[in-house]
């Protein structure tokens, strides 16, 4: 089969040209480096079924970056490349595109972004561009579709000019001449984005603006969940679902292995959604009625920032303080997607530069940032004993964070590195593209939590029925109990937690336990292991020994903080 | 009256030319595949706060440089 290539700078909106060409959806955003790994997928050329490769975003071929020897190695064996340039930063996009050009494979131009260049006054020949460059230029607007069908059409007519291999200053002085000729730039004012942009990202204005998003932020998730669960998923559960179960319950012997299975015990004869711990009851409770509300308010929440350029601008006010971690200001990426699921999260890590960086900000994530199916269940668990204790399990993990982040950077050697990022202009995110993506990771939460969330609750209510549980209680008691001041029956809470965290917090629920206890079990139980899920990337991300070291570290701060905690409160 | 300083010390607002670039092939090849090279001109979008990052401007993007970036890179102004 044939192999196109798609390349381009980051952030010119590559992977939307992906999506638009494929059918597939591939996530993209506002900000350099998320496609990491790169995503394939079929289309047509001509009568042909072809293979559409998105290639990590590069600025050259000089394979300085990861992300840059993997784009040179499958320029190999390439039949056509589909060059993604961005018509409001020609200049930068003609140093990718003069390199790819000495290659000797076919290639077309998309000229992305066409409507922000109008805008922004930027007038572009591109006739006289296809001329300087031998090769068919195509203007697109990859978010709304224009352009793209001229593309597929056009695809055909891409070949390979007779260029001679250029040195770097004989590139960069083409580049010039070529720029000179055929871009002509209107002088206007300031949008009303831009000066919102540059007020973003200057410290004195910058930080009270990321005070008030994150505090926004952070308000608008909860209202949108807590109004998902209260008018939504609540009242179906309650007044659909339950009848059903009962009548199904009604047919079984309570006592029966089958009853507990499915429905797990009856509260004072009735089903209680958070406390019966069935299959069918509190399994999909968990995930419908609980969890997933608060995760589509946060991917929503975070995919509108990521798409809008606001991500790289935190990062630029946080550059100090994540310093102080042994980490630059883009590590801001890995956190913020820990808080939706940490498994994105460790990923991202990528993003960084070097081995140490990653293992910093892995374990960091992995160890004091909360997924959101967490949040979601101490929200319900601790939220009706006051907001104080949801505070605490916060500020606990936040001080996790930064100790951990400190004394990392003390033992680990090596230095962290400068931050070199750009900084895209703010582009108001195209409903399309914010809600492909808020699907796309909707899609990855269910395939990961639905499965996982009714195994954990299936091992919990076997092992409940042939009594193992008290067995492995016994043995930890004491730990337990002296150490941590909870019940011996918590530690089922944190073996469950190497599942899924947000059963194991459902488990606290049926222990009775007094505020206090449930604020020091949360921060145990988010800090320990991480579920099996994230172990896994972690794994695959920092190696066996790292990801040992790390687990040790996890480990090891649980248990010191869950004394601490237990001690002062 | 013409003179010479690093990014680092350019008032935010300030434009110049960059004249050079010290420091290691690294660092010239990841300023340079982003726009930033002897002959360009910046405009330093922000001052710098706590020893954070400097925002600069150059054709029609801008870009976050370390610190000690800032410092490696020298700019003509007129």
């Amino acid at each position: 089969m044939k192999r196109i290539l798609l390349m381009g700078n980051p952030n010119v909106g590559k992977s939307v040209v992906f999506s638009r060409l494929t059918g597939v959806h591939a996530i993209s955003s506002n900000y350099p480096g998320t496609t990491v790994e790169f995503l394939q997928g079929h289309m047509m050329l001509g009568d042909e079924k072809a293979l559409l490769v998105d290639v990590p975003g590069t600025y050259g071929l000089e394979a300085s970056s990861k992300a840059e020897e993997v784009a040179v190695e499958m320029l190999e064996d390439a039949h056509v490349v589909i060059i993604v340039a961005d018509a409001t930063n020609l200049e930068r996009s003609l140093h990718l595109i003069l390199h790819i050009l000495e290659r000797d494979v076919p290639a077309i131009v998309a000229l992305n972004i066409w409507d922000d260049a109008r805008h922004k006054g930027i007038h572009i020949d591109v006739e006289g561009l296809e001329k300087e460059l031998g090769v068919p230029v195509v203007p697109t607007v990859a978010v709304t579709g224009e352009g793209i069908r001229e593309l597929v059409t056009r695809l055909p007519e891409s070949r390979s000019p007779d260029v001679p291999q250029r040195s770097e200053d004989e590139r960069w002085q083409e580049q010039g001449r070529i720029l000179g000729a055929v871009q002509s730039l209107e002088h206007r004012h300031h949008t009303l984005l831009e000066v919102i942009g540059d007020a973003s990202v200057r410290p004195t204005t910058g930080l009270p603006i990321a005070l008030v998003v994150l505090c926004v932020t952070f308000v608008a998730i909860r209202a949108i969940g807590e109004s998902l669960i209260a008018y939504v998923f609540e009242p179906a559960f309650d007044t659909l679902w339950k009848p059903v179960l009962m009548q199904v319950s009604a047919w079984m012997n309570p006592e029966g292995f089958l009853h507990v299975i499915t429905i797990g015990a009856l509260i004072d004869g009735e089903i209680d959604f958070v406390q019966s711990f069935g299959l069918l009851s509190t399994g999909l409770f968990v995930v419908f009625g609980m969890v997933l509300p608060y995760i589509f308010a946060f991917y929503l929440a975070l995919g509108f920032l990521e798409d809008f350029g606001y991500l790289p601008r935190l990062a630029v006010l946080l550059d100090t303080l994540m310093h102080r971690l042994g980490l630059h200001g883009w590590a801001v990426i890995p956190m913020l997607l820990g808080l939706g699921c940490n498994v994105p999260g460790v990923m991202a890590t990528r993003v960084l530069e070097n081995p140490r960086e990653r293992m910093i900000a892995a374990t960091l994530v992995s160890i004091a940032v909360p997924c959101a199916a967490l949040q979601a269940m101490v929200m319900s668990v601790l939220g009706p004993h006051g907001l104080r204790y949801v505070a605490m399990v916060y500020a606990t993990l936040f001080v996790v964070w930064v100790v951990v982040g400190r004394l990392l950077n003390r033992i680990l050697k090596g230095e962290s590195l400068e931050l070199i990022l750009e900084i895209p202009a703010y582009r108001l995110p195209s409903v399309r593209t914010v809600a492909q993506k808020l699907w796309l990771r909707m899609r990855a939460f269910f395939r990961e939590a639905l499965p996982f969330v009714l195994l954990g609750v299936l091992i919990v209510d076997v092992l409940h029925f042939l009594a193992v549980f008290d067995v492995i209680a016994n043995v930890t008691a004491p730990l337990f109990t002296k150490v941590l001041g909870l019940p011996k029956e918590a530690v089922l809470a944190v073996v469950i937690g190497i599942l899924r965290k947000d059963v194991a917090v459902g488990m606290l629920v049926t222990l009775d336990l007094t505020p206090k206890q449930l604020v020091v079990s949360v921060a145990v139980l988010a800090m320990t292991f991480p579920c099996i899920a994230t172990f896994v990337v972690l794994t695959k991300e920092l190696g066996v020994k790292g990801m040992l070291k790390s687990l040790a570290i996890m480990v090891s701060t649980s248990l010191i903080v869950g004394a601490l905690l237990n001690v002062i409160l | 009256m013409p003179r010479q300083v690093a990014l680092s010390e350019m008032t935010a607002g300030e434009t110049g030319t960059v004249a050079a670039i010290h420091g290691g092939r690294g660092i010239h090849q990841r300023l340079q595949s982003l726009g930033i090279r002897p002959g360009v001109q910046v405009t330093k979008v922000t001052g710098s706060f706590a020893a954070g990052p400097i925002v600069v401007g150059h054709g029609q993007t801008q870009t976050a440089l370390g610190r000690g970036i800032c410092h490696k890179v020298l700019v003509d102004i007129p």
